[in-house]
């Protein structure tokens, strides 16, 4: 009797356990598929995939200014702010899957460029976007454009790439911000000698930081264009291999040899290289943008900013540079039933004043958004007036990952004298050729679309948003 | 008489398990091996691919360091691990003052999140403010100042020590608790049989510990292969060109920096036979007590 | 009394000791230092105390990341994950262990396999099985395949206790007239307390910490777990270091009081299994 009883209760555990799995997947669905997009017309609902914003301000900002358009339109906003940035593929992704309803996707324009729009994740905004244009800084947008659509909306800071220095100590020194590399050589000597003292430093531990001194030399090695020659390289129709590529390796491995960088370098992160300059203990440093809040903040000295020095004549110094960081896109599987709901929160946050006070929580140093106010130092001043005729597309949103990263082990690999630099470029074509044999790579994927694929992502209705702008 | 009747109570105990088991882990497993005869971005439609991404793994150089740098960790970690472990383990076991704040202390690290070590470790290695070449510097011996994370001989290594010193609180408790169980006579008669230290630790320890070795062996091992992903991403990603680059980072990259979910699926399905083979293999080494009847 | 020597066995266990307290205690005084810091002397200040301490970093991490209900969230989903796993890997384990039946060695052997399964992977693949459950933003959900992807482990910890038991225990128990249900529960289950202080230990803690599956499952806000909160303060181009230290010593700390009080009796436990081997 017992052992019956027993059986039972183990037979029972086990059923509930799979009644558990099975019964309210039904419910589930049913609901899933009832707040799947379409609520148009009065009231309706417009949900944003974004990543938690990096200060907390930011997400207060964004809640503010939802709950102001919600009140003024009757349209609802859900922020869902989940995971960190390199996440939101996936999320995207398993929203799809999911049936959940995602109207604005927020993703750096460098992985619509290399997946999420060659996959046609993301809807064409060329048309729907149209009205917003104007709204921005000259340029600002260029970078969101791929093949001649634009495929999202630029919402952060513009970054790209810069030499600082520390201005007390070289005041104190009695030096100048070099202009030329003779000087930069001659600068870090004079640093050198002092003690405890590095002349400049980078975050060499992340691989994936070596692509932007790369860059640097790149653009210079190619005489200023670097787009071209990538482009060509990425279309196949050009090796890798060529005269400026290795150039461009001889010329990072030169700031080791020369003793600009040393290996301290190699062994230094992101953090460490903001701790090092910031302790005083190196005289100049080679960032990103983006470092430049934490760095200011943390040094009590001034900083000032300098050009990469030009290392190959006839050519000039040129920055990596690129607006489109966190962009906002449309996923293609969002139903164009919402599209107005949508367009009208993307109308309501690119006013100026709704920008300021979302994109003002954090440092700008670029007036990305016209009338956003930018961070007001020299140094910002002198890497705004870089931009203008000093500045290419970052390389890494052009490129696809696997070329970058190869490019990294190759540096490094360069610099620790593993590779020549010739055998660093063939190892960077060789990644290139594996990614078009193992996943039919195309650079230009938008030349071979079909009808259909751009069906897929064109948009079967443009709203006429004039009528909502001020 | 009974024998004619299949007696269910001992399915129906394995049941609930069989079922989460299944559902949850070989499930997701096979619709990965599926997928890895497919070509997948993760966004677009799947496109079949047959063999294709096997033939690219095995002809990828940088999977195959990765794998034989993963068997370097993974016996260099279980080693280590359970040396020092059984030897804290042996201090600890110990009546003394102050047994619980070691013990402890040693499990601290345990419990920390893997970003605050991360951050902690490189920037112990650093070499402009790092604690480990100020207290090489300190003791006078600059000249084994290294890359600790820069140079590609020393840097797995240097990424083994972290993982040792993460784990090493974890092993050592199940360590004390096996000692523990070590009866005391059997010590004492082996003192009477006039045994030295190393003769007890060989004939009477080792053999009364075994089942808790041999859980502490698997652990470290199958730790290495398939749960060392976040400890080399924190410390070096992989770098200084692919020399710390294991199985695990490589998977996770080819899978969600390249989105070439066929291929991470299919170096995966590969991961998991080497495994399989290996954790059995010591399996049936190491447990003697393995039928119970 | 029997006068100890202080032999050099003695003075290198003394310095081992002594050093592993150092190596181990430092970095979390290192983050709870870190935590008080302001965010410039984070860098400038690297491994002295905080000029001042600031406190708020501790307030603005609760805030910023609703810590109060994660905290919540995480013991539920910790606990919950514990409740299933625990008898089940108890009753299979007990089956595998101690009775004999067809296909025993072939479901131990097919259950362990899973702690040799690479999951960085199969995050996609196990959300799209969820999915189809209707286990997504479902405390449950995440309960289940944390269950599942503990069992192997637990299946192996439980079954090496259980086979340590004498045999005659159930014998005993069925002569005063037991079933064989309530003899596993009534006998067994108690005396393999150590087994399931191990799984609580082991298990408890990666589930705890467990931040992949939890991002996936979880969209949420109000349902997410702890770990979830790290994104709350690593972001793409600045992180907030000092409040997520702040946050991490939050998260830590109840941890190591845990183990703390429950060491002994765990120790203890667990050795008490083992005595009957």
């Amino acid at each position: 009797m017992k052992k019956i009883l027993a059986l039972l209760c183990t037979a029972a555990l086990s059923i509930g356990m799979l009644a558990g799995c099975g019964s309210p997947s039904g419910s589930q669905g049913g609901e899933a598929s009832g707040n799947n997009g379409g609520e148009t017309g009065k009231g309706g609902k417009v949900v944003m995939l974004a990543c938690v914003p990096d200060v907390a301000e930011e997400q207060t900002a964004w809640e503010e200014v939802a709950a102001a358009f919600q009140e003024e339109t009757g349209i609802e906003v859900e922020l869902r702010f989940q995971g960190t940035w390199d996440e939101i593929p996936t999320l995207l992704q398993e929203s799809k899957l999911a049936g959940d309803q995602v109207d604005i996707v927020r993703v750096g324009i460098g992985t619509i460029s290399s997946t999420l729009g060659a996959a046609g994740g993301v809807k064409d905004l060329t048309e729907l976007a149209a009205p917003l244009l104007d709204r921005y800084s000259e340029g600002m947008t260029d970078h969101c454009y791929i093949g001649d659509h634009l495929w999202a909306l630029p919402y952060y800071d513009a970054s790209s790439y810069m030499c600082l220095y520390n201005k007390t100590l070289f005041d104190e020194m009695g030096l100048q911000a070099p202009t030329t590399w003779d000087e930069l050589l001659t600068v870090s000597r004079a640093l050198s000698e002092k003690d405890g003292m590095m002349p400049m430093i980078f975050q060499g531990k992340d691989g994936w930081a070596w692509p932007m001194m790369y860059t640097e030399t790149y653009n210079q090695a190619t005489g200023n264009n670097a787009i071209a020659a990538v482009e060509s390289f990425l279309k196949g129709e050009t090796s890798f291999v060529s005269d400026a590529s290795v150039q461009a390796f001889d010329l990072v491995k030169k700031f080791y040899d020369d003793q600009v960088l040393t290996t301290a370098s190699l062994d230094t992160d992101e953090e460490g290289m903001i701790a090092t300059f910031a302790q005083g203990k190196a005289g100049m440093l080679f960032a990103g943008t983006w470092d430049y809040e934490t760095i200011k903040n943390s040094c009590d000295f001034e900083v000032g900013a300098f050009a990469f020095p030009v290392m190959v004549e006839g050519s000039h110094a040129e920055n990596g540079y690129g607006v489109g960081d966190y962009a906002l896109a449309v996923p293609s599987f969002a139903s164009d039933d919402n599209l107005e709901n949508t367009m009208r929160f993307l109308e309501y946050i690119t006013r100026q004043e709704n920008a300021q006070k979302i994109l003002g929580t954090s440092t700008m140093i670029y007036e990305v958004l016209k009338g956003v106010s930018t961070e007001p130092d020299e140094v910002t001043d002198f890497l705004n007036s870089q931009i203008a005729d000093n500045s290419a597309k970052y390389l890494d949103w052009i490129w696809p990952s696997e070329v970058n990263d190869a490019l990294s082990t190759a540096i490094v690999a360069s610099i620790s004298g593993e590779m020549t630099s010739q055998e660093a470029a063939a190892y960077v074509q060789k990644a290139y050729d594996t990614v078009c044999e193992e996943q039919d790579y195309t650079y230009a994927w938008w030349e071979s679309w079909t009808e259909e694929q751009w069906d897929n992502v064109t948009p079967a209705v443009v709203p006429d948003l004039s009528q909502y702008m001020k | 008489m009974r024998k004619k009747k299949i007696d269910a109570f001992p399915y129906l105990m394995c049941l609930a398990a069989l079922i989460l088991f299944t559902l949850f882990v070989v499930l997701p497993f096979i619709v990965g091996i599926y997928t890895s005869f497919f070509k997948w971005d993760g966004f677009s439609d799947m496109k079949f691919n047959g063999f294709k991404n096997y033939l690219y793994v095995f002809k990828d150089d940088v999977y195959w360091k990765a794998i034989r740098n993963t068997f370097v960790y993974a016996i260099l970690v279980t080693v280590l691990k359970n040396i020092i472990a059984f030897f804290l383990a042996s201090i600890l076991v110990k009546k003394f003052f102050g047994r619980t704040l070691f013990r402890t202390a040693i499990y601290i690290p345990v419990t920390l999140s893997y970003i605050v070590i991360g951050i902690l470790w490189v920037w112990i290695y650093n070499p402009t403010f790092g604690l480990l070449n100020s207290l090489l510097t300190g003791l006078g011996l600059d000249s084994l100042i290294l890359g600790w994370l820069s140079d590609a001989k020393v840097a797995l290594y240097s990424v083994i020590v972290v993982d040792v010193w993460k784990w090493i609180g974890y092993h050592m408790v199940l360590y004390i608790a096996g000692l523990q169980g070590v009866p005391k006579d059997l010590y004492e008669a082996a003192e009477i049989d006039g045994a030295g230290a190393f003769a007890k630790l060989r004939y009477v320890t080792i053999p009364m510990v075994n089942a808790t070795i041999v859980i502490n062996v698997l652990m470290s091992i199958t730790g290495a292969f398939v749960s060392n992903y976040d400890i080399v991403y924190i410390m070096t990603d992989g770098g200084p060109y692919h020399s710390t680059e294991v199985a695990l980072t490589y998977i996770m990259k080819t899978a969600f920096t390249d989105y070439n979910f066929g291929k991470a699926n299919a170096m995966s399905v590969i991961l998991f036979l080497m495994v399989l083979v290996f954790g059995f293999i010591q399996l049936k080494f190491m447990s003697k007590e393995d039928t119970y009847d | 009394m029997k006068k100890k020597k202080i032999s050099v066995y003695h003075v290198i266990c003394a310095l081992v000791l002594i050093v592993m307290l150092i190596i181990c205690v430092y970095p979390i005084i290192w983050m709870f230092l870190g935590s008080m810091k302001d965010k410039s002397e984070f860098y400038t200040n690297i491994w002295g105390l905080p000029s001042q301490f600031h406190l708020e970093n501790y307030f603005a991490a609760w805030k910023n990341a609703d810590l109060g209900r994660r905290f919540i969230n995480s013991i539920v989903v910790t606990v919950g994950s514990m409740c299933i796993m625990i008898p089940v890997t108890s009753c299979a384990a007990y089956a595998v262990a101690r009775l004999k039946f067809k296909g025993r060695n072939l479901i131990y052997m097919y259950l362990l396999t899973g702690i040799m399964i690479p999951a960085g992977v199969l995050g996609i693949p196990t959300f799209t099985v969820a999915m189809k459950m209707g286990m997504l933003n479902a405390h449950w959900g995440l309960m289940l395949i944390y269950a599942a992807q503990n069992i192997a482990m637990g299946m192996f910890i439980m079954r090496g206790f259980f086979i340590s038991l004498p045999k005659e225990l159930e014998e005993a128990a069925m002569i005063d007239g037991c079933s064989r249900f309530g003899c596993f529960v009534r006998i067994i289950v108690p005396l393999a307390r150590a087994g399931v202080a191990t799984q609580v230990i082991f298990s408890g803690l990666t589930i705890w910490n467990d931040y992949f599956m939890a991002n996936i499952m979880i969209t949420r806000d109000e349902l997410r777990t702890l770990p979830l909160s790290i994104a709350n303060f690593v972001g793409k181009h600045s992180t907030n270091y000092p409040e997520l230290f702040a946050m991490l010593t939050m998260a830590t700390l109840p941890i190591i009081i845990i183990f703390i009080l429950s060491q002994r009796s765990f120790i203890e436990g667990v050795a008490a299994g083992a005595v009957k081997g």
